[in-house]
């Protein structure tokens, strides 16, 4: 039985210039084209806007996914997302409809392992919003995809389409995440050392462009 | 770091006791009282490593908050648990103390990581408090601590998770405990 809507919350700071934007618009898009009737909204312009918090609880109210996307944060959410989901939560309160619960979250290290915990607080979330924990997406080495829509970034991205694809047909018949989609999301980008050399040269070009290559290492805040 | 709303009477009490507890020992204590203060979220922008390495470049009080972090030698986190995790007022300092690393990834037991910006960081101890018992939630709450404290580079790591209708004798027990674990009092 296909469901007809789905919402996507784009818990990152940067909106729609995110890696979560592009992970979770894909997954919009592939839902789409499944028949489901999609709404995306940026969590960042939401806090501090009561309107704008009735409009997402008004879209939460009668959507039947719900799909929270966004960036690793110190092994857990950024805080904007606590909050949200607290508001998603108190909202809730003693709901007995039947509402899916995803998110996708993607990290900077190649180790996907990274994003446990949040995947955990995610969990937790979804249990006490009465919410059913449809399966979490979980992606290491994010730098990868580069903030591009992902039809833009060739075949490092391969696996992480395939998934979501995976992902979006069963999501569309209000069934759970297959393993294998969890599993493909799961892949690494690319191997450690790769990874090490090629981020610790893209974070000094970043540095020199700035012209603070020989600052990189600054203690400002040394008691010396 | 406390991580409770304003009027969150048992985190101020909880707060008090830890700060006369290390007083004791003869350690100096900052209260940071993070609900009453507004510090702005973290924008995942990376200035602080590639632009002004060291500082965020939103100059708010999180600035000397994390000037404070990286200066002390044991940061206590104390917060309601959330879900498993801190609250939005702790999360938003912590978040903004990625400064305090280095860009740079390393590995650290085969597991990559950002390397560290100083020779020394603060042990860290986690204090949850939490409505009712929730086994899923207490242990992801343990993990997060974990995993922060090796992130954060923290030399020693403890945690404890109190709940909130405890009597006073049994949460003083349960509060100690995460300090004796990383060795700040006898």
């Amino acid at each position: 039985m296909t469901i007809k809507k789905a919402l996507l919350l784009v818990g990152s700071p940067k909106g729609n210039g995110s890696n979560s934007y592009s992970l979770g618009s894909f997954l919009m898009k592939k839902l789409s084209e499944n028949g489901v009737e999609t709404t995306t909204m940026m969590v960042k312009d939401m806090l501090g806007s009561e309107g704008r918090i009735k409009d997402m609880l008004r879209e939460i109210d009668i959507t039947e996914l719900i799909v929270l996307a966004f960036p690793l944060y110190v092994d857990s959410l950024p805080a904007m997302d606590i909050k949200l989901l607290q508001i998603i939560s108190e909202h809730r309160s003693g709901s007995t409809d039947k509402k899916g619960f995803i998110p996708i979250v993607n990290c900077g290290f190649p180790e996907v392992h990274h994003n446990g915990t949040a995947i955990s607080i995610c969990r937790n979330f979804a249990s006490r919003a009465n919410l059913e924990w449809r399966g979490g997406l979980s992606l290491g080495g994010g730098m990868a995809i580069a903030s591009r829509p992902l039809e833009e970034t060739g075949g490092v991205t391969r696996n992480i389409i395939k998934s979501l694809k995976m992902a979006a047909q069963s999501l569309a018949m209000g069934e759970p995440i297959p393993k294998e989609s969890e599993e493909r999301m799961a892949l690494p980008v690319a191997p450690k050392w790769i990874f090490i050399r090629v981020g610790n040269r893209w974070w000094k070009k970043q540095a020199k462009e700035n012209g603070v290559e020989n600052e990189l290492n600054a203690r400002p805040y040394a008691d010396d | 770091m406390n991580g409770g709303e304003p009027d969150d009477v048992l985190l101020k009490e909880i707060a008090e006791f830890l700060s006369k507890a290390l007083g004791e020992e003869d350690w100096e204590i900052d209260i940071l009282e993070l609900g009453d203060m507004e510090i702005a979220g973290c924008m995942g922008c990376f200035r602080c490593w590639i632009e002004t390495p060291g500082i965020c470049v939103t100059d708010d009080i999180s600035r000397e908050i994390t000037r404070k972090m990286i200066s002390s030698d044991l940061l206590i986190y104390l917060t309601p648990i959330v879900f498993g995790g801190y609250s939005y007022h702790l999360k938003k300092a912590v978040d903004r103390m990625i400064s305090n690393v280095h860009p740079f990834f390393v590995k650290v037991n085969g597991e990559i990581h950002h390397g560290k910006r100083y020779d020394r960081y603060p042990s860290l101890t986690g204090i949850g408090i939490i409505d009712y018992h929730s086994e899923p939630e207490e242990r992801t709450f343990r993990e997060l601590v974990a995993r922060n404290a090796m992130n954060m580079h923290a030399p020693r790591f403890s945690s404890a998770v109190i709940v909130r209708t405890n009597t006073a004798e049994s949460r003083q027990e349960n509060l100690v405990k995460p300090l004796r674990n990383v060795g700040v009092v006898e």
